[in-house]
């Protein structure tokens, strides 16, 4: 059975806007992939419909079973928050091509580390 | 050995999402859901337009190319009016049944008009099978190309007032999807993007990737072409007013009285039926509504004409959290009429969402200040501020379907008038933003 990990060194998962957010991945697939893509991404999620954007990305050659690791530089925006009817959330996905077998953690990009609680006024 | 602590950490649940999504679409992978809207107006277009055709496009060809078919005497064979049987009620068609000789061969037919099919209101079509008794003698149009096809009256049918209303169904799927086209290239004026990186190139086994520079990862580059508003912007509103309110209730009176002309003509035309009073009621309300509808805009817009017009500036024109800004405003046009001045700053979330055949979008206020509020006469008219965006707040953001806008809201206060009540978009930049706007 396939198998793949994503996770960074920080604990918590908390990041000021430029931080570095270093990680690991680790996989072994039952089959061979073209290669392995860790993305960074921003998620929304609405009262219906979700958005999704990625910012960056680094591709492994592909193979069955490895281990790397990856650093990207946290962008300056959108900050991650809680409202009352919009979320967003940043992750960081591992995904192998083309059969796009996957593994995500989720990471907060905001001022201070802390994401923001938009209240109702 | 990394990743075994880093997996251990994971089973200790400090992954906020425990996320070890096997087999599940990839989130980065996931639509941005302008897939609905496109399939949604789309069908709105294709089936809108495909009525629009058969009941209008289709014979108003067929009476332009009858009027180069060749005048034939025929003898009317038999005529009834058909009733056909439905769900809400029997329908009923023009059966005339006509024979005409072309080239030393008798031919028959049955085609009245071009419209064809079935609608209800028996009257009209008796009074057309009245005029054609059995064993009279015509005249008939027949197609020079194809003598088994003929037509007795090659006139425009009445149908076609009901195929041109249906206009507005592919009009309406044309304009939805214009606006999610749009939408999907221009975030909206008081939303902001944060540009998308779709790759950053290839690592190989044991290298540390990291994005290039000048990526949205490092805050000091902008791409070339881009720039960012440091100098004063006068802001739009969003809504419109003045002579240009008017000129689209013109516009909308227009538009609005060819639609009523074409309702109305229905209704005269149901009401001589006698059994079409339902629909002629439904016609006179729709008559009514979009009537008041008209009256209303267009008093409205005649008044705003009057009122003061309050023109806003501020520096510099993209604001980030965290930064002074000036904020300057001035009354033109009236403006000794205005007896109070309101102006505040808000973000709201935004949230778009469908529910069946509706849809709407969900708002929630996140922040609100006052920037004036004011009804000092010197601070009327024109006035200068210099103030600071709250930082701990969330910037402008368009992620497509959900999105946080800024806006400025203006109210002026004009005492026994309609007054200023102006919206303009804001883009509030993230704190320490150098790059794209």
């Amino acid at each position: 059975m396939s198998e793949m990990k994503i996770a960074v060194r920080k604990h918590p998962a908390a990041y000021s806007p430029g931080e570095e957010i270093a990680g690991g991945v680790q996989w072994k697939l039952d089959k061979m992939p073209q290669s392995v893509e860790v993305r960074l991404l921003w998620h929304t999620t609405g009262r219906q419909f979700e958005d999704v954007g990625v910012v960056a990305s680094v591709r492994f050659d592909g193979a069955q079973d490895d281990t790397q690791s990856f650093s990207f530089a946290a962008p300056v925006a959108p900050y991650s928050f809680t409202g009352q009817v919009v979320a967003l959330t940043w992750a960081l996905e591992v995904v192998a091509l083309p059969h796009k077998e996957n593994a995500r953690v989720e990471i907060v990009i905001a001022p201070g580390g802390k994401a923001l609680e938009l209240p109702k006024v | 050995m990394l990743v075994r602590r880093w997996h251990l950490r994971y089973k200790a649940g400090n992954s906020p999402l425990g996320l070890m999504a096997f087999f599940n679409q990839p989130l980065s992978a996931r639509r941005t859901n302008r897939a609905n809207s496109i399939i949604f107006f789309g069908a709105f277009t294709v089936f809108g337009g495909a009525f629009f055709f058969l009941f209008f496009v289709k014979p108003v060809l067929d009476v332009w190319a009858a009027r180069s078919w060749t005048e034939t005497h025929c003898s009317i064979v038999s005529s009834r009016v058909r009733e056909f049987q439905g769900n809400k009620g029997p329908t009923y068609s023009v059966d005339i049944v006509y024979s005409y000789p072309v080239g030393g061969q008798e031919y028959q037919a049955r085609r009245y008009d071009f419209m064809g099919g079935s609608s209800s209101g028996y009257d009209e079509k008796q009074a057309v099978v009245d005029r054609y008794p059995p064993g009279m003698q015509t005249v008939c149009y027949v197609n020079p190309s194809d003598p088994d096809d003929a037509v007795l009256d090659r006139g425009y049918p009445d149908g076609l007032k009901f195929g041109l209303i249906a206009l507005i169904f592919p009009a309406a799927g044309i304009g939805g999807l214009a606006f999610t086209w749009n939408r999907s290239k221009q975030p909206g004026a008081n939303l902001w993007s944060p540009p998308v990186i779709p790759s950053i190139g290839v690592a190989t086994a044991g290298m540390t990737a990291k994005p290039e520079p000048g990526n949205i990862g490092l805050v000091t580059m902008a791409p070339p072409g881009t720039t960012r508003h440091d100098r004063p912007v006068e802001l739009a509103p969003t809504m419109t007013t003045g002579y240009k309110a008017l000129v689209n209730s013109l516009g909308l009176i227009a538009f609005g009285g060819g639609l009523i002309a074409v309702i109305a003509s229905n209704i005269k035309v149901l009401g001589t039926n006698g059994s079409d009073g339902s629909n002629a009621l439904t016609g006179i309300v729709i008559l009514g509504v979009i009537t008041l509808i008209l009256l209303i805009s267009t008093t409205r817009a005649f008044m705003q004409l009057s009122d003061p017009r309050i023109h806003v500036r501020i520096a510099p024109g993209t604001v980030r959290l965290g930064q002074d800004f000036t904020l300057e405003w001035e009354a033109q046009g009236g403006r000794r009429r205005l007896s109070g001045l309101r102006i505040a700053v808000q973000c709201q979330e935004e949230s778009v969402y469908q529910s069946g055949k509706t849809g709407g979008i969900a708002i929630s206020v996140c922040y609100r200040a006052d920037l004036v509020n004011t009804q000092q006469p010197d601070q009327l008219t024109t006035g200068t501020l210099t103030m600071r965006m709250p930082d701990g707040v969330m910037h402008s953001f368009n992620g497509g379907r959900n999105r946080i806008s800024w806006k400025m809201r203006v109210i002026g206060t004009v005492p026994g008038w309609i007054g200023v009540k102006d919206e303009y978009p804001l883009v509030i930049l993230p704190e320490g933003w150098e790059g794209v706007t």
